[in-house]
């Protein structure tokens, strides 16, 4: 953690005027990728998801629909993290996608149900506290087909440990296809990739 | 490769720069008038890009034409209030619109009058 | 009889057949639509005005954090965003499984740079600038103190860099797919209301300026929020589409 401290206030030294207070959580900007290649979901007991009904079979992925969250962390692409100072933004090169996680706000009323969600956030000290609901249904979990309806709502808890990593634990609960609340907890490293490259799945599946 | 299609999409939208007219070709509808045309929902697809309505309208002669009206997209018009189930085919409307400059049976939607008085109308965000 | 040959002439002079139920609008007929869309509208030619800024938002103190939600202000694109499909009705979207799609649909759903009528999410971080435009999810990536990479590739947000004049951004992008050699210059700059005023200047690929500066503003809106718009989907996300998904 001091390490950490150290870190920001070298940061602090460095960054134009209006950057660089000590709770700026600047800590998590960065690429960022999965620390280890991952397909499924696993529950943090180590038992299979409490699943209620069957898996998904034909992945809309493979038309270019989007994927969902969590599982645009799972496609073995980078995905960036920047803090603003009323919204987080995590913008993944799979789907050109990313979500904007609003601070301080309640769920705002909802359009439509969407692939990922609304998210909305606060820090608890360096932790952010992330909600998200308002999903639609057409989207799998993992890559594994863990489906979810749209009842589905995730709490997150994004933090840093003291080797730099990153970790998301992730409670999903479900309602319709899950007999219980979960968890499953997400691991990443820094990338080397400094930028991300543009990925537009209708050109690349010449699909146009 | 970039295909020539391509090439060309993105000239026409060059402008002069960031905001102004980098999308949307204003010349597709008379923008001088508005055409209010009645008749009977065939579908409203409610898609993006842009939504679409199509209206059979009784031609005068004891059939009709259809017409073919092209909206906004799905989430500048939910947030004016529209929804997926807002037009059900079969119902009779009036589709208040910019109509096409070419003459072409259509236009761009701007409202939509049912025959109960109720309307939906695009706006601003 | 008579309303027959009144309605026929009538539409002689419009040019229309003899419909029945065809007519030009009344004020009534129009009653709710913003007056930017009725005809003589003040709004100029491909342009409208978007909501202003609404009051009671506290508009946060660094004149350096563009973080918010904005529209494009007056001279932006229409409501819609893509141009009007090329003749004939839309596709109705590719069988689950996945097949071609047709051509105008698809042209549509590749991002192309510069606004429209979506809001813009901006967020401000240590020498970034992020701009994400709720249509068709597009980014574009701003770096703040940096130099264009010798090696950039063109790509459809382009490649942009920034420094500060004071408090105003000045922005350079280069590589933008489809606009081959062309060279953006923007300046930016937060207003005291929360607006962002933007002067435009597009320069040839040795930075001379074609044409003259054009102005365009960000409307600061704290009352919207991000709407996912994806144009892929052909609307299954809202409840339609071509009947593929689960």
């Amino acid at each position: 953690m001091k390490q950490f401290r150290v870190l920001l206030a070298a940061l602090a030294v460095s960054l134009p005027a209006g950057f660089g207070h000590a709770d700026d959580h600047s800590g998590f900007n960065g690429v960022w990728h999965l620390a280890a290649k991952q397909n499924a979901l696993v529950t943090s007991t180590g038992t299979a998801p409490p699943l209620i009904v069957a898996k998904g079979t034909t992945d809309d992925t493979d038309r270019c629909l989007p994927n969902g969250i969590p599982r645009l962390f799972l496609r073995g692409t980078p995905f960036r993290i920047t803090v603003g100072s009323t919204m987080v933004g995590e913008f993944f090169e799979t789907d050109h996608a990313f979500r904007l996680i609003y601070l301080d706000t309640p769920h705002y009323d909802a359009i439509a149900p969407a692939y990922l969600g609304q998210a909305v956030g606060k820090w608890d000290g360096d932790t952010l506290d992330i909600d998200v609901n308002q999903f639609n249904e057409v989207t799998w979990l993992d890559n594994t087909g863990l489906p979810h309806s749209d009842k589905l709502h995730l709490t997150e808890r994004l933090s840093l440990d003291r080797a730099g990593k990153l970790h998301d634990l992730i409670t999903i609960a479900d309602p319709t296809d899950y007999k219980a609340p979960w968890q499953t907890e997400l691991t990443f490293t820094r990338s080397a990739q400094t930028t991300l490259a543009e990925h537009y799945c209708l050109k690349e599946k010449g699909l146009l | 490769m970039r295909l020539i299609r391509d090439c060309l999409f993105g000239l026409a939208l060059l402008g002069v720069g960031a905001p102004a007219l980098a999308h949307h070709s204003a010349a597709a509808y008379d923008r001088t008038r508005n055409l209010t045309v009645g008749g009977t929902v065939k579908e409203f697809k409610w898609a993006n890009p842009h939504t679409w309505l199509y209206v059979m309208v009784p031609d005068g002669k004891g059939g009709s034409d259809l017409w073919s009206f092209e909206g906004g997209s799905v989430s500048v018009l939910a947030r004016n209030g529209w929804r997926a189930d807002s037009i059900q085919p079969g119902q009779h409307i009036r589709v208040i619109c910019q109509p096409n400059r070419n003459g072409s049976d259509g236009g761009g939607f701007i409202k939509v009058i049912f025959d109960d008085g109720s309307s939906l109308h695009i706006g601003v965000i | 009889m008579k309303f027959f040959h009144l309605a026929l002439a009538g539409s002689v002079v419009l040019g229309f057949p003899a419909y029945a139920q065809v007519s030009p609008s009344t004020p009534a007929d129009v009653a709710g639509v913003p007056a930017q869309f009725l005809p003589n509208s003040k709004v100029g030619p491909g342009g409208f005005a978007p909501k202003s800024t609404p009051a009671g938002y506290k508009v946060n103190p660094d004149p350096r954090d563009f973080t918010g939600s904005y529209v494009n202000g007056e001279g932006g694109a229409p409501p819609g965003g893509a141009p009007p499909g090329r003749g004939g009705p839309p596709p109705s979207g590719p069988p689950p499984g996945g097949s071609t799609l047709p051509a105008n649909a698809s042209a549509a759903c590749l991002p192309t740079f510069g606004g429209g009528a979506y809001p813009v999410h901006l967020i401000s971080s240590p020498g970034r600038l992020t701009y994400v435009e709720e249509e068709n999810h597009r980014l574009r990536r701003i770096y703040i103190g940096g130099a264009h990479p010798a090696d950039a590739q063109p790509t459809f947000g382009g490649d942009s860099v920034g420094h500060w004049d004071g408090r105003t951004l000045v922005i350079d992008t280069i590589d933008i797919e489809g606009r081959d050699g062309a060279h953006l210059l923007e300046r930016w700059t937060r207003q005291p209301d929360g607006s962002i005023a933007i002067v435009t200047s597009n320069l040839d690929a040795k930075g001379k300026a074609i044409g003259a500066p054009t102005d365009s503003t960000l409307v600061w809106r704290p009352d919207l929020s991000f709407v996912e718009d994806i144009c892929e989907d052909y609307g299954e996300a809202f409840g339609a589409g071509y009947g593929g998904g689960k």
